[in-house]
C-alpha cells in the first residue's frame, strides 16, 4: 500500500530551543500512528507541521505524492478543509459556542460545499447519534454542554466531512477518566468503521496502547523510538523509553 | 506443510534503569510447526517460554535469528518485515492468545468478540461454547472474574481458524470443565490445519494436545 503521509528530515526551533531535529516518519491509509513523549518532546510541534499549520526551519511533508509547501495556501486550506479533520485538545477552542450544536456540524459541511438545509440537518442529526449526543439536543448552544459533550461534539463536527485523515491533540487530555474512557471507545470504534488514518499526539501510554497501530516515542524534539505500537511498550530499548513506560502506573 | 519455522534466535534485554544490566534469555533457539500440529514449551520459570512465544508474534524484537511465517503462500520474516506486514500477518494468519484480556473499556463481551467484522452470531456461539452465559454478553468484561475474562480472551482467539496460533497459558485460570472445552477448541484447530504453539504448564492439557515438547533452559551466564 502507498505512503499517505510523509516527513522528510523536518526541523524546527524556537529561539535556542529545538522542537524538531531531522525527524523523518511515513504512514498509510487506513493506519493510527501514535506519538508519545513528554511536555516539551516536540510532538505537539511535529503534529501542528505534518498538519500544515506550522511551516518547518527545513525539511518538508508530503501529503498523497504532493509537498505541502508546493500547494500554495489556497491549495492546503482546501486540503485541510475537504481531506483532512483537526481534533483539538480543548474543543472550546474548535467550536462555536454561541451557534447552536447542529450549526456547528452543519457550519463544517456547508464549508465542504453542502447546501440543502433539509440534508445538513438530517446529516449533523445522524452524527449526533454517532457521538452518542441525543438528536434532541441538535438546537441547543454548546455553552451548556459538559466537558465530555463537548469533546464528542467535536469529534461529530470533523468527521461528517468524511476526512481520510484525522490528526488529535490529546483528544482525551482535561476530561475525567470516566469520561475518558467513553471518548476512547468512541474514536476507536468510528475511526475503524470509516477506516480512517490517524496522526494521534498523547502524553497517556494507555491511550497509544489501545488506539495505535505504531507508536514514535520522541524526546527533545527527536524520535527515539519507533515501531509497532505492543513492540515498543512491552520490549522498549531506549532507555528514554524504558522510563516512560516503567513510570506508568498499573492500572 | 511447514508453517512457522524459528532458527537461531537469540535475545537479550538490556535494562538501562537499572544500571545497564544484561538478561540473555534466549540463545541460538528454533522450532518448526506443521500445520495441524501442536508444539508445547517447557522449561523452568526464567527459561525464555514466554520471550520465545512473545518473539514468534513479532511482540519482542530478537537479536538475531530469523522467524518464517507461511502468509499468503510465501514465507514472512517476523523480524526483518515492516510494520505494515507485520500488522497484516496478524490480522489474517498469526492468532496470540495472551494470559490476560487487554480491551477498550466501554466495549460488550459480544463486541470484543465479534471484531471488527462484526460475526455477532458467531460471538454468542463460541462464548455459549466457553460458558459464558448470554446475561454477560452485552456487559464490558473489566468487571468479569479472572477466568471469565480469560474465557472472552479465548473466544476472541478461537472464532477464526488462526493458520498459525499461539497460546500462553490458555488454561492457566480456567476449572476442569472450562478446560477440557479449550483442549477440545486447541484439537478441532489443529484437525482443521492450525499450528499450534503453547505454553502449558498443567501437564494433563500439554499431553491432550502437543505432539511434541519444546524443552528450555536459562541461557547460563558463563556461556
Amino acid at each position: 500500500m502507498s505512503v499517505l503521509l510523509e516527513a522528510r528530515a523536518l526541523y524546527k526551533t524556537y529561539g535556542r530551543v529545538t522542537a524538531l531535529d531531522d525527524v523523518f516518519l511515513q504512514m498509510r491509509r487506513h493506519e493510527i500512528l501514535a506519538i508519545v513523549g513528554e511536555s516539551g518532546s516536540g510532538k505537539t510541534t511535529l503534529l501542528n507541521v505534518l498538519a500544515g499549520r506550522i511551516a518547518p526551519d527545513a525539511g518538508e511533508v508530503v501529503y498523497d505524492g504532493a509537498p505541502l509547501a508546493a500547494l500554495g495556501e489556497l491549495g492546503l486550506r482546501k486540503l485541510q478543509r475537504a481531506r483532512w479533520g483537526f481534533i483539538q485538545q480543548d474543543p472550546r477552542a474548535a467550536l462555536r459556542l454561541d451557534i447552536s450544536a447542529g450549526g456547528n456540524i452543519g457550519e463544517r459541511l456547508m464549508a465542504a460545499g453542502a447546501r440543502r438545509y433539509g440534508d445538513i440537518r438530517a446529516t449533523a442529526r445522524h452524527w449526533l447519534e454517532a457521538v452518542e449526543i441525543d438528536s434532541g439536543r441538535l438546537d441547543d448552544f454548546p455553552k451548556f454542554f459538559s466537558g465530555g459533550m463537548l469533546q464528542r461534539l467535536q469529534i461529530a463536527a470533523t468527521l461528517v466531512t468524511e476526512p481520510e485523515l484525522v490528526f488529535m491533540d490529546e483528544p482525551t487530555g482535561g476530561l475525567d477518566v470516566s469520561v475518558q474512557a467513553r471518548i476512547l471507545d468512541l474514536i476507536g470504534s468510528l475511526v475503524r468503521q470509516l477506516g480512517l488514518a490517524v496522526v494521534l499526539v498523547t502524553h497517556d501510554i494507555g491511550v497509544a496502547r489501545l488506539l495505535a497501530d505504531r507508536l514514535i516515542v520522541m524526546r527533545h524534539g527527536r524520535i527515539v523510538e519507533t515501531g509497532l505500537t505492543d513492540q515498543v511498550l512491552d520490549d522498549p530499548h531506549h532507555e528514554y523509553t524504558q522510563l516512560l513506560v516503567s513510570s506508568v502506573l498499573p492500572a | 506443510m511447514i508453517m512457522l519455522d524459528a532458527s537461531d534466535l537469540t535475545k537479550t534485554f538490556t535494562l538501562h534503569l537499572q544500571g545497564g544490566v544484561r538478561l540473555d534469555v534466549l540463545r541460538d533457539n528454533g522450532l518448526t510447526v506443521r500445520a495441524g500440529e501442536c508444539i508445547g514449551l517447557s522449561g523452568p520459570s526464567g527459561a525464555g517460554k514466554s520471550t520465545l512465544l512473545r518473539a514468534l508474534y513479532g511482540n519482542y524484537k530478537v537479536d538475531a535469528g530469523e522467524i518464517l511465517v507461511r502468509h499468503r503462500h510465501e514465507m514472512v520474516d517476523i523480524t526483518a518485515a515492516p510494520d505494515q506486514t507485520i500488522i497484516e500477518v496478524r490480522r489474517e494468519t498469526l492468532g496470540y492468545v495472551s494470559q490476560f484480556l487487554r480491551a477498550v473499556p466501554r466495549v460488550a463481551a459480544v463486541d470484543i468478540v465479534a471484531g471488527i467484522a462484526g460475526h455477532r452470531a458467531a460471538a454468542v456461539a463460541i462464548l455459549e461454547r466457553l460458558g459464558i452465559p448470554p446475561r454477560l454478553h452485552s456487559l464490558p468484561p473489566a468487571t468479569f472474574s479472572g477466568g471469565e475474562q480469560q474465557r472472552v480472551n479465548l473466544a476472541r482467539a478461537f472464532i477464526r481458524d488462526w493458520p498459525i496460533l499461539l497460546l500462553d497459558e490458555p488454561t492457566a485460570s480456567l476449572d476442569a470443565g472450562n478446560r477440557d472445552i479449550v483442549i477440545t477448541l486447541m484439537r478441532e484447530a489443529k484437525a482443521k490445519g492450525a499450528a499450534l504453539v503453547g505454553i502449558f504448564h498443567d501437564p494433563f492439557v500439554r499431553d491432550a494436545v502437543a505432539d511434541s515438547v519444546l524443552h528450555l533452559s536459562p541461557v547460563s551466564a558463563a556461556a
